[in-house]
């Protein structure tokens, strides 16, 4: 292990390595920050640039990248109260306040300085964690990940908001739909492709991801109307980044707090960094009994770290299931996994067996990601900040353009560039209909996956489905699935109570 | 009729549509049923149906928002998308250089943007920019379009 931690260290630190990372978090957070734009479509959109880039330095540089649009959601949320994702929205319920009273610096240097801590103490929950489920996990067969990978998918939905688990449901089995187009792996036959030579190998990840984030993010923005929140940021003071000692012995225990809450929200499949911040909130809320001096809501420093700490902590306990089994939590460990497959990358109990430097240099990359942000992001930040400013009627055709070339640039096929229009049309009416894309997306990404592991286990037992059952792994997997899909099954029924009761 | 039932029906159009298609899949002799290459798109065709139909019975309880539609929004996003569409056809014939120049200049105006002068200058300069960092720091090789090799093809005629 140690020798495998050195090798990654060596692999991390090196001057080009750097270089990329440092890249990776400035451009994270300038496209984080834009209003509408999360991690997903930051991800996406820096995937192309890194094509040629060997594996080390591609993944090194989407750590940065990944960490920076965290960051940087999280400076649109505080700035002008538009968090760009849902892990975010609850960094707003004090940070605006903050903005609002002239302490943007402050506010954005807790919110860094809760960042790191919690991702720091994330690293080294992984860093223990990871291992052990690693060696835990090669025991397992194509029954298990089947149900594993089941697991991970209801659980994706019924962690949505209220009222939004059957659409969730629905959005998901869309997302595995997509996934057999193309050859099939096993037979040779073609499905869904109508003769199409261009649908032979399948949708390309890349294309989807782009086309219902980045693409549909950037029109629905232009649908809407414009935000009119820019006043905090304007007369707010973002070169006072000071934080006070007292302030700093105050919020310590909530990072404390929040960061193990957040990572162990984190590594179950589907929670991730918007329920572990709200929990982080909602704890902090509970602690305080009342008695602060600044009320939750108006601005309170807790308030602000508590969330920020927690959704840090989360994302990097979310590279726990996808480091050692494969399989991605959320929408941004998706992206992830499709980024580190494009790198020849195949995260799962493999990885670290196999190759324990690979695993290593990307615990240790994504670490550095976090250490330069701090370092390199927060003072710059009053400089980057100003980007929010710039006018919609540049920005949308620059995102529109850097989505097109950024698919076209990999296969030069102008089919892919009507492809991507299509599913932008059709993400963009079913975000209307109020229908979440991210259950889709990871969907897709599992999909193949899910069919292999579901044919292989339907080999070995000949065709029955006793393979559900037969192992004492399978069926526990199995029995903890059907205990998460009844939880929505228990608040509509306590719903439905609770209005007779008003009755 | 709701957003959610609408959107149930659509997914349940889909889902039939997609079952129905993956009933005809041919099977090769050597694969029994459980292998074969319909057998998981026909159960997630039915989980499609049955989940649609789900959502569709079901009282809605929804808090999610949505922006508020314009018709000056909606007539942009139509604008755009058919710029997208006429960029995929005119990056073959006129290069990257040309049609880049031309789909932002396109989309400025499009946002609103009324400065000739400006629309003109940004496009160009951050087509440069591109152009400059794709072929020469990333290696990446554009096609110069088949309009100006039939040219430059006309001119070298010995």
């Amino acid at each position: 292990m140690l020798e495998g931690i050195l090798t990654g260290l060596s692999t991390a630190l090196s001057l080009t390595n750097i270089f990329m990372v440092s890249t990776g978090v400035l451009s994270g957070t300038l496209i984080g920050m834009l209003p509408g734009l999360g991690p997903i479509s930051a991800i996406a959109l820096m995937i192309p640039i890194t094509y040629g880039f060997d594996s080390a330095s591609g993944m090194i540089l989407m750590a940065g990248v990944y960490y920076g649009a965290i960051f940087g959601g999280s400076t649109s949320s505080i700035l002008i109260n538009a968090p760009g994702v849902a892990g975010t929205v609850a960094t707003a319920f004090d940070g605006y306040p903050l903005a609002k009273q002239g302490k943007a610096g402050k506010a954005l240097a807790v919110a860094a300085y809760s960042s790191f801590f919690g991702g720091t103490i994330g690293a080294v929950f992984l860093l223990l964690g990871a291992p052990l489920l690693a060696r835990f996990s090669t025991s397992f067969q194509s029954a298990d990940y089947f149900a594993l990978m089941l697991m991970g998918l209801v659980a994706v939905s019924v962690f949505t908001p209220k009222g939004q688990f059957l659409k969730a449901i629905s959005m998901t089995i869309i997302g595995l739909m997509l996934s057999t187009v193309g050859m099939d792996n096993v037979t040779g036959t073609q499905r869904f492709t109508f003769g199409q030579l261009n649908l032979f190998d399948g949708i390309s990840f890349l294309l989807l991801a782009m086309a219902t984030f980045a693409l549909s993010e950037a029109l629905i923005i232009t649908l809407g109307s414009q935000h009119d929140n820019y006043q905090a940021f304007l007369t707010s003071d973002l070169h006072n980044l000071k934080v006070s000692k007292k302030e700093l012995k105050e919020i310590a225990p909530t990072i404390g707090r929040s960061s193990v809450l957040g990572f162990l929200i984190g590594v179950l499949p589907g929670a991730g960094a918007t329920i572990a911040s709200f929990l982080a909130y909602g704890m902090e809320q509970a602690f305080s009994f009342g008695n602060t001096k600044v009320k939750f809501g108006d601005g309170n420093l807790k308030g602000l770290a508590a969330p920020e700490t927690a959704n840090n902590a989360a994302s990097t306990g979310s590279f726990v299931p996808l480091l050692t089994l494969g399989i991605p939590g959320s929408g941004t460990t998706a992206i992830m996994l499709g980024a580190l497959i494009s790198y020849g990358v195949q995260p799962g109990p493999q990885l670290y067996t196999e190759s324990p430097e690979v695993f290593w240099s990307v615990i240790i990359s994504m670490y550095l990601g976090n250490v330069v942000l701090l370092i390199l992001n927060l003072p710059l930040i009053p400089y980057i900040a100003r980007l929010i400013s710039l006018p919609q009627r540049f920005l949308i055709p620059f995102i529109l353009f850097f989505s097109l070339i950024g698919v076209y640039l990999v296969s030069f096929n102008t089919f892919d560039i009507y492809m991507m229009v299509g599913f932008a049309t059709i993400a963009i009416s079913l975000r209307f209909l109020e229908f979440p894309m991210a259950p889709m997306l990871i969907g897709f990404v599992l999909g193949n996956l899910l069919e292999d592991n579901l044919r292989r286990s339907l080999l070995i037992s000949n065709g029955k489905l006793e393979f559900l059952w037969e192992r004492p792994i399978t069926l526990a997997i199995f029995s903890i699935t059907i205990i998460i899909l009844t939880f929505p099954l228990y608040r509509f029924i306590r719903s439905k109570l609770q209005t007779k009761n008003n009755l | 009729m709701s957003k959610n039932r609408f959107g149930a029906v659509v997914i349940f159009g889909f889902s039939i549509a997609y079952g129905m298609i993956a009933l005809h899949f041919p099977v090769p002799p050597a694969f029994n049923d459980s292998a074969s290459p319909s057998s998981f798109p026909i159960s997630l065709s039915a989980a499609g149906i049955i989940v649609s139909m789900l959502i569709f019975l079901l009282p809605a309880t929804s808090a999610a928002t949505t922006p508020e539609l314009t018709s000056k929004g909606i007539l942009r996003v139509f604008l755009l998308l058919l710029l997208m569409i006429f960029y995929g056809f005119v990056i073959k014939i006129f290069g990257f250089f040309v049609s880049t120049i031309l789909f932002l200049s396109i989309g400025f105006s499009i946002m609103g943007e009324r400065k000739l002068k400006v629309i003109f200058l940004t496009a160009t300069v951050t087509t440069i920019i591109f152009w400059v960092s794709l072929t020469q720091f990333l290696k990446i090789y554009l096609d110069s379009g088949s309009l100006s090799k039939f040219v430059f093809g006309l001119l070298n005629l010995d």
